[in-house]
């Protein structure tokens, strides 16, 4: 799957989880960009993540993440 | 080429000449605040007339009495002078001062003798006052402006550390957290607290103290300060070599002690060997069952005071009417 | 040696004007010197302690880094834990421990508590601070974050940098590393933006601090025999005095960090101002919290991410009783901690309904009252936290809300300093947090108002500060 779709399935679990319409994720985007990504909407869009694209993130990769780019390349990774 | 190399040159002493200059300026600026603010503090504390600054610049520069009475707290709420002056017939100032130390006593011990030699003078001493704690060197603060016009208590200020030199290049060091006491002081308000009204140094306390007799069984061991020591011991020789007859003083507390503390111990051997007189009223029974005479359990109140007085006074007389008996050196009317 | 004393300034001065005359490629080796010298002028033993740690974890961080296989990364990472919490746990808590554990065994044998094996210990200054901080640095290498540091003298001088060394801020690899890895130039910029800082720092620490501390204190060692209202009054003043006795105590470690040409880690962030429990842990003592949120809070939540909020309430509660812990080796701290953790709890279960409710109302109310409740919440949770028993807290805490009597304030000047020194520092605040005033006097455009202003300041602060233990309040009882 490409970089791009990724991002858009990506803001589709976003708005859902973190109740917000507004949200438009860019590949540099981090928490500070995003008034409602606090510690329990992290870790429910994770448990999003992990089951809508079938994957499982270990631990040191989730603590190395910086911003949405980085999310979106180890999703990348774990479908192929 | 030689024009540029000059124009380089200009630039970076002019860089560097600024530098030096804005330095220079912040310097001025500090010299200047800290010595107009000094000044002003200075004269502010001058000025006082009343209150405890006033008081310890009094004892110092000013009293002339014949009877001089030193100590903290205790020496401050327990001796009363106009009782002194009626019964003895000798003018008394009380120089006692709470919270301070043989040091501060010590100190206006020597600004006193420089000017004159008073007839008596009693050294209120209280238990554990030999013991060492760096709160007694703090409380030296007292005596910083008084360092400039005092060179002789100089030696006693610097015992607080070996900085004391440099803090004292500011003109406001000296008083520090004095400001408000001291603008507050030259109110009207200040004028009406009742504390201000002594009489002649001796400030009254009213409270009545009604809780049981402690008895003290603790007994701790504390480490004694050598400087204290050899204070007391300088402030007894100076007295000696003026003139000046002195009486060491335990004073009444509201605390029965089952044990002897080691710096009275100290003090009243110190005493014995310099053939001063030392009266120990610790665990005097009358006192101890009279805890009406008390404003808590360390200092008498203003009829405990009256009582304490004319004791004090009764023993003085029966010690110097023993003494012209001997050698008629004073006379006690 | 006190950040406050001449002591200081006479190791500050002279180091500085070296550091800068000698050539760029040995000053970090001088800094390493200066800074061992600092600690041993402390007390001499404590610098085997810190060798140790420096040596065992350097080279822990590059074998983990070169292991070849997952089992032998995870030993030395092992290994370095069981040092670095090892030695921590037994000079900070080892006492502790040792009551407590004696006192259950005692409880559940119903046996009196006979001899225990108390040692007497004296906690390295800033051991927590710098065990934290290599902590911090080996799981970074573990995780792959960054790289370990090849250079033992680099390594020496980030745990060992003394400006930092005694009371933080908790560094983290990936801001200071690099930074050592520059060769530091001479800028007066640096000079200037060090040395204002520390002039807030002093200023903070003595005219506010030590000034509230005097009061505090002695209305606290006499607290049976005050008025409610005189223990809540100073229950408020302490809140400003830990603040300013720590940020003010920070802000001269880190200009001081400055003046050496290093930008050291921000603690504070105007915490006063919070408007919520969650806003006030990000603003307070913000190197310790980030640092337990990142490598206590974060990999425990996202580890159990599977029992959704229960995750966060497991994570929250771990992460508070670390951070009260850190503080001290007692119960009130872990009491402290919970405290903090339900009010997070709290917090986190209220969001949506809170937000909604703040929508209702003018910010220009709930914003004021929000902040007012914060640091009312701030104020109780420290009453505990300075405490020396649980029982001291709980009176305190019932004798201001039952005992009328008379307001204590020792006499006017007291009141006059604590409350100008106070007003004045939270001003400065106010105007940094909502720019308000449209002038400034401290960051003036002109150089000459901004002189002028901090000589002012260096001035109030011989008028106003607490030098020599200051005045006494005096207590016949």
């Amino acid at each position: 799957m490409e970089q791009t779709q990724i991002l858009k399935e990506l803001n589709e679990i976003f708005i859902e989880v973190f109740e917000d319409d507004t949200i438009a994720l860019t590949e540099k985007a981090t928490t500070e960009d995003i008034d409602a990504w606090d510690s329990l909407n992290h870790i429910q869009m994770i448990t999003a993540v992990e089951k809508k694209f079938k994957i499982r993130f270990k631990l040191n990769e989730l603590l190395n993440f910086r911003d949405v780019g980085d999310l979106c390349k180890s999703i990348q990774e774990k479908i192929q | 080429m030689q024009e540029n190399e000059n124009q380089m040159k200009k630039i970076y002493r002019n860089k560097h000449f600024k530098i030096v200059l804005k330095f220079g300026l912040f310097i001025f600026f500090l010299w200047m605040f800290d010595f107009s603010v000094g000044l002003f503090l200075s004269h502010c504390y001058q000025k006082q007339k009343s209150g405890l600054l006033y008081r310890a610049t009094y004892s110092m520069d000013s009293t002339n009495a014949d009877m001089l009475i030193f100590g903290a707290s205790r020496a401050n709420h327990h001796y009363v002078p106009s009782i002194f002056k009626k019964k003895l017939n000798l003018t008394c100032y009380n120089t006692g001062r709470d919270g301070e130390t043989i040091f501060y006593n010590y100190a206006v011990l020597k600004s006193v003798l420089k000017r004159y030699s008073p007839k008596i003078v009693i050294l209120d001493f209280s238990i554990k006052d030999f013991s060492n704690n760096e709160e007694s060197y703090d409380r030296l603060a007292a005596l910083l402006p008084y360092y400039e016009s005092h060179p002789g208590i100089r030696p006693i200020v610097k015992l607080k550390s070996p900085f004391q030199k440099i803090k004292l290049i500011s003109k406001i060091y000296p008083y520090n957290s004095l400001c408000f006491t001291m603008l507050i002081g030259s109110t009207n308000y200040n004028v009406t607290r009742d504390y201000i009204n002594d009489d002649n140094g001796y400030i009254p306390l009213t409270d009545s103290f009604n809780q049981a007799l402690y008895i003290d069984t603790t007994n701790i061991n504390y480490q004694l300060d050598m400087n204290k020591i050899n204070a007391y011991i300088s402030f007894l020789k100076d007295c000696a070599t003026s003139g000046v007859k002195i009486y060491v003083i335990v004073s009444p507390v509201c605390v029965k002690y089952l044990y002897q503390d080691k710096s009275i111990i100290l003090a009243k051997r110190i005493a014995k060997k310099y053939n001063v007189v030392f009266y120990d009223y610790t665990n005097d029974p009358f006192y101890l069952n009279s805890n009406f005479l008390f404003a808590d359990r360390g200092h008498l109140n203003e009829n405990g005071a009256k009582i304490f007085t004319n004791q004090v006074i009764n023993e003085i007389s029966k010690n110097e009417y023993a003494i012209e008996k001997s050698t008629p050196s004073l006379s006690v009317k | 040696m006190l950040f406050t004393s001449i002591t200081y300034f006479l190791f500050l001065i002279p180091s500085l004007v070296l550091y800068y005359l000698i050539p760029q490629k040995i000053r970090n080796y001088f800094l390493i010197l200066i800074s061992a010298l600092f600690y041993i002028y402390v007390k001499v033993d404590y610098i085997f302690i810190i060798l140790f740690i420096i040596i065992c974890n350097y080279f822990l961080g590059i074998g983990i880094e070169k292991a070849k296989n997952e089992t032998k990364q995870l030993l030395y990472f092992y290994l370095s834990l069981i040092i670095n919490l090892g030695i921590l746990i037994f000079f900070k808590y080892w006492n502790f421990l040792i009551i407590n554990i004696f006192e259950l065994a005692g409880y559940v044998n119903n046996a009196p508590v006979k001899q225990m094996p108390l040692l007497d210990l004296i906690l390295p200054l800033g051991l927590s601070y710098y065990i934290f901080q290599t902590i911090g640095y080996i799981t970074d290498v573990h995780r792959g974050s960054i790289k370990a540091e090849r250079s033992i003298f680099r390594f020496a001088l980030f745990t060992l940098f003394f400006p930092k060394l005694l009371v933080g801020p908790i560094e983290r690899a990936n801001h200071f590393l690099p930074q050592l890895k520059r060769m530091v130039v001479f800028r007066m910029e640096n000079i200037i933006e060090g040395g204002k800082r520390i002039a807030w720092g002093l200023f903070k620490k003595l005219v506010v601090a030590d000034r509230i501390a005097i009061y505090h204190t002695a209305v606290i060692t006499s607290a049976d025999h005050q008025s409610g209202a005189t223990l809540f009054f100073a229950s408020i003043l302490y809140t400003f005095q830990i603040y300013a006795d720590f940020s003010g105590y920070t802000d001269i470690a880190l200009g001081t960090a400055k003046l050496f040409g290093y930008d050291l880690l921000e603690n504070f962030r105007r915490p006063l101002f919070s408007k919520n429990i969650s806003d006030f842990w990000r603003r307070w003592h913000i190197s310790l919290s980030s640092w337990v949120n990142d490598y206590i809070f974060n990999p425990i939540t996202l580890k159990h991410r599977n029992w959704g909020k229960w995750s966060l309430f497991y994570g929250l509660m771990i992460s508070f009783i670390v951070i009260g812990i850190w503080h001290g080796a007692a119960w009130n701290y872990v009491l402290f901690g919970i405290i903090q953790a339900l009010a997070l709890m709290y917090e986190g279960l209220t969001k949506k309904i809170r937000k909604k409710f703040s929508k209702k109302i003018n910010l220009r109310i709930y914003n004021p009252i929000s902040i007012l409740i914060t640091f009312l919440f701030i104020t109780f949770s420290l009453i505990i936290f300075q405490s020396n028993t649980l029982n001291d807290a709980i009176n305190i805490i019932t004798r201001i809300f039952t005992h009328h009597g008379d307001f204590f304030y020792d006499k006017p000047s007291t009141l006059l300093f604590m409350l100008i020194g106070c007003s004045f520092m939270m001003l400065y605040e106010f105007q940094e947090e909502w720019k308000i005033f449209p002038f400034s006097l401290f960051s003036n455009k002109s150089w000459v108002v901004q002189q002028l202003s901090y000589s002012l300041l260096l001035i109030y602060i011989l008028i106003a500060g607490v030098f020599d233990g200051g005045q006494f309040i005096y207590f016949a009882f």
